[in-house]
């Protein structure tokens, strides 16, 4: 019987944690009975009953409230659940955990309502649950006085409900089949991988004769409380794909009381527990007692069913003319895939969409107001389509010079539902990184622009080969010629195009990929003011020491590349 | 006692013929583009001679160089750079090696044969980032069209062998065309290297010992070894067409008798360009005629049975 299943797990629980919560529960208990006196009840107290059903206690009431207080004033309607609803998690951190404080963060579900199959979990959350109050004179009517009987003594005797309990259920018929039988979905307990109902009960007396829910009855008879209510509960269970998509699904809270202890024995005749549990059919499950809350849902697809992607980050192209005639003359377009699919527990075919492709502005390092040419940053094969018998649709895409990104985003409706996907097409280098020049003695950067407001990215070699040169050139200087040097543009945020006027046209034709710097042709000295680089030391260092490239271009400005086997690395690095 | 061991002259295997001006488009900051004319800076012709010394009491190769710019030269020459990279790693210093030069850093790989660098006035010396010994002049100190600049030294305790080389022209003519011109990029860039004269010198070099060509030829087997050779690595060596001049290093067995010596080319004694020291390495260049060019080397020696045998290897060099 679950009523047993659940005393045993009280109990293995409670002896695991007993040693560490009796502590808490004295203080738990001092402080409510001041709140007590102050007329506060709190929800300060928690017990979590196993990895999924969690109750939420409040703090017992000691010593026992007198039958003429508050709920336990002798009527008999007390089989109501607060709040009671079905909730949906999507993630597992939205669950609750009483005993850490958290209430959760589940979604309600409303009456035929969509719950998607990706969900973390589906459960039934209620709020407070009492026990108690007398056995009515007429069990089909909450509302009848309390029954009485003769108590020997030439007087009568209030009949007390001995016992009472709720059970949780979570059920589903196939609305397509009327022949369909129903099925228990039930909520998985910690001592095994069957999935049941839940159920929850209190008892009048214990075996220490307190006022309890079984649950707890440990405490209860440990330290002499009464539980006559909870302030919450919640139970729960994974959906997957064993559970068939669409409506159908029920939630259910039964509510069955016993004017009999289970001790007792039940006179020849009468009703062990009201209302009677309707036996199980053929094609349908037990009904255990008064069904006080129902709700029906469905069961959605996953919220990733439709998928769209691309793969992570390709470079550009750079075409012809780029400089590198040695390692590099051209960097071939690179190629991808866009992938769409549709799947939930199984390929869903036939799904059309339409795919629209937008220039994501402000990406890449490009600031200024126009848009490229679509082709410029990539060349995409397909605009849509449907998916194959495998849920599967895809085309391919080559990159053009421009690094940048575009934004894909494809439309269409799967099984009557509508759909939009985004997914970002990311063209560029990856490896590209600007350090900064932070506190250095020896470079500065100049040269950003309105339109190119980061114009320091370049690969790791470079960082490190123009601080080299610049340290050096401090070294060798003239006094007088000493200072920062000056470094102008070197590559954008993800390399690519790097076009100087921000017409999306070719003008800084070696600065593709974090290989090459300009250098500007002042050095700022200490005293804040500029003189002429020497450019002849320049040189020598950029190509004599560091083996580099030293280019020189009108108006008195320079050039500088890393050696050409470095690039060799970086385009095999970045280029692949 | 130091040994006067060869004097020869750089083999140019690269000599681009690059007389005439290139075109450039200038992309200008701001403004149309335009062309602009650059003048070459061929310096085809120019070589860097070298001496080369051993000093037995130091164990030090010294090989000084001299830098000839040929009169035709359209630029002067900026820099000399000359492979020294090796093999194995070494400490990059060693105080023995003289120099005159400040080293600002160690670029170099740890496999770079540790060298001492001597400059003249005006110029500075280094080992660069690819393991290359390096002398660049000052604005002031170039060599000029025409003219000889020498005191060039490096000094290293590894042998002799046959390096790459490259003469560097200076640009000092294009910035003076550039320098007035609107701030922008050259399409095609401004690429000096095209003018780099690429040649092979005699420099430091890092073979493995226990490896070289021993000519082969004679028996017992171990008399092969009294002449060993990094260069060539076989009897017969098959050259391009045009081939002017090619370098043979010898490796004289430390049981040698120098005295013992004989050296033909071609049939003509050319003893005197050989200074054999047992357990040393030596250079020497060769012309090259068309055809076939043949090198007969002789030395005696003491094998290990004390007994003394000759060892006697015909190199040929066939120009194809």
């Amino acid at each position: 019987m679950r009523s047993s299943l659940i005393l045993a797990l009280c109990v293995t629980a409670l002896s695991a944690i007993a040693q560490e919560d009796v502590r808490p529960i004295a203080r738990e208990r001092q402080v409510v009975e001041e709140q007590q006196r102050d007329g506060a009840y709190g929800t300060r107290f928690r017990w979590n009953a196993d990895g999924v059903s969690q109750y939420r206690v409040a703090t017992p009431s000691t010593p026992a409230p007198t039958e003429s207080r508050g709920r336990l004033r002798p009527t008999p309607n007390y089989e109501i659940v607060d709040d009671a609803q079905v909730m949906r998690y999507r993630n597992r951190s939205d669950y609750p955990d009483y005993n850490a404080g958290w209430n959760g963060n589940g979604i309600e579900v409303p009456e035929n309502g969509l719950v998607p199959r990706s969900d973390s979990a589906i459960g039934i959350e209620t709020g407070t649950i009492r026990g108690g109050g007398c056995f009515p004179a007429n069990p089909d009517d909450p509302a009848s006085p309390c029954l009485t009987e003769p108590d020997g003594a030439g007087g009568t005797r209030t009949v007390w409900k001995q016992r009472e309990i709720w059970t949780f259920r979570m059920s589903y018929i196939d609305p397509t089949n009327p022949d369909a039988v129903e099925t228990l979905v039930g909520f998985p307990s910690e001592f095994g991988n069957f999935l049941s109902d839940d159920s929850l009960t209190w008892v009048r007396e214990t075996s220490a004769g307190r006022r309890c829910f079984t649950f707890y009855s440990y405490y209860c008879n440990t330290y002499g409380i009464d539980l006559d209510y909870i302030t919450g509960s919640v139970r729960a269970f994974q959906p997957n794909c064993a559970h068939k998509r669409g409506p159908g699904y029920k939630a259910q809270i039964f509510y069955q009381y016993s004017r009999y202890k289970i001790t007792d024995t039940i006179p020849p005749g009468a009703n062990e527990w009201e209302p009677a549990a309707v036996p199980a059919t053929a094609t349908r499950l037990d009904k255990r007692g008064k069904v006080i809350f129902t709700r029906n849902w469905q069961l959605d697809m996953g919220e990733g069913a439709v998928s769209f992607g691309v793969g992570g980050q390709v470079h550009p192209k750079i075409e012809s003319n780029t400089g590198y005639e040695t390692v590099a003359p051209t960097v071939a377009a690179a190629t991808g895939t866009i992938n769409f699919s549709a799947y939930d527990c199984g390929p869903i075919p036939g799904v059309s969409f339409s795919m629209s492709t937008d220039f994501v502005p402000g990406s890449s390092g490009h600031a200024h107001p126009s848009a490229p040419a679509i082709s410029e940053v990539a060349t995409i094969a397909g605009s849509g389509g449907t998916t194959d018998a495998d849920g599967r649709w895809s085309t391919t895409f080559t990159t053009g010079r421009v690094a940048s990104k575009l934004r894909l985003t494809a439309t269409g409706n799967i099984e009557g539902k509508p759909f939009l996907k985004t997914a970002d097409l990311s063209i560029g280098f990856a490896g590209l990184v600007d350090p900064g020049v932070d506190g250095s003695a020896i470079i500065r950067y100049t040269g950003d622009t309105t339109d190119h407001p980061r114009n320091h990215f370049g690969s790791g070699e470079l960082h490190v080969f123009v601080r080299k040169m610049a340290s050096y050139y401090n070294i060798l200087a003239a006094a007088s010629d000493k200072g920062t040097v000056g470094i102008n543009d070197m590559s954008l945020e993800r390399g690519g195009l790097f076009d100087i006027d921000g017409a999306w046209a070719p003008s800084h034709f070696r600065h593709r990929f974090g290989t090459d710097a300009d250098i500007d042709r002042f050095v700022q000295r200490t005293d804040g003011t500029f003189v002429f680089l020497d450019q002849d030391l320049l040189q020598e260092i950029v190509e004599d020491n560091l083996k580099g490239i030293f280019v020189s271009e009108s108006g008195n400005r320079m050039h500088v590349q890393v050696p050409e086997y470095m690039v060799g690395d970086i385009l095999l690095r970045e280029a692949r | 006692m130091r040994y006067i061991l060869f004097l020869a002259i750089s083999l140019l295997l690269v000599a681009p013929s690059l007389a005439a001006q290139t075109t450039h488009t200038v992309h200008p900051t701001s403004g149309a583009a335009f062309q602009v004319e650059l003048p070459p800076l061929t310096i085809t012709g120019s070589t860097l001679d070298v001496n080369v010394t051993y000093d037995p009491s130091r164990q030090v190769y010294r090989y000084q160089y001299t830098v000839k710019a040929p009169t035709t030269n359209k630029a002067p020459i900026r820099a000399v750079q000359i492979d020294v990279s090796g093999r194995t790693p070494r400490p990059q210093t060693d105080p023995a090696l003289q120099e005159n030069i400040t080293r600002i850093a160690q670029d170099q790989p740890a496999t770079t044969i540790p060298v001492g660098i001597t400059v003249p006035s005006g110029w500075r010396g280094g080992v660069g980032q690819g393991g290359d010994a390096f002398f660049s002049a000052s604005p002031s100190a170039v060599a000029l069209a025409g003219s000889t600049v020498g005191g060039f030294v490096i000094e290293s305790k590894l042998p002799p062998g046959v390096r790459t080389l490259e003469i560097k022209p200076s640009i000092a003519l294009w910035r003076s065309v550039l320098a007035p011109l609107p701030d922008g990029e050259l399409d095609p860039p401004a690429d000096q290297r095209m003018y780099h004269v690429k040649a092979t010198t005699v420099a430091p070099s890092d073979p493995d010992l226990s490896q070289l060509f021993n000519g082969g030829g004679q028996s017992p087997a171990e008399v092969n070894p009294f002449l060993r050779y990094v260069a060539p690595t076989e009897t017969r060596t098959k050259l391009p067409g045009g081939t002017a001049s090619t370098w043979v290093v010898v490796a004289f067995g430390t049981t040698t008798d120098p005295a013992s010596f004989t050296a033909t080319f071609n049939g003509i004694d050319v003893r005197s360009r050989f200074t054999p020291v047992p357990g040393a390495l030596h250079a020497v260049q060769f012309g090259l005629q068309p055809g076939s060019n043949k090198l007969q080397l002789s030395i005696e020696g003491v094998t290990s049975s004390g007994r003394t045998a000759r060892d006697t290897d015909t190199l040929t060099f066939l120009v194809q």
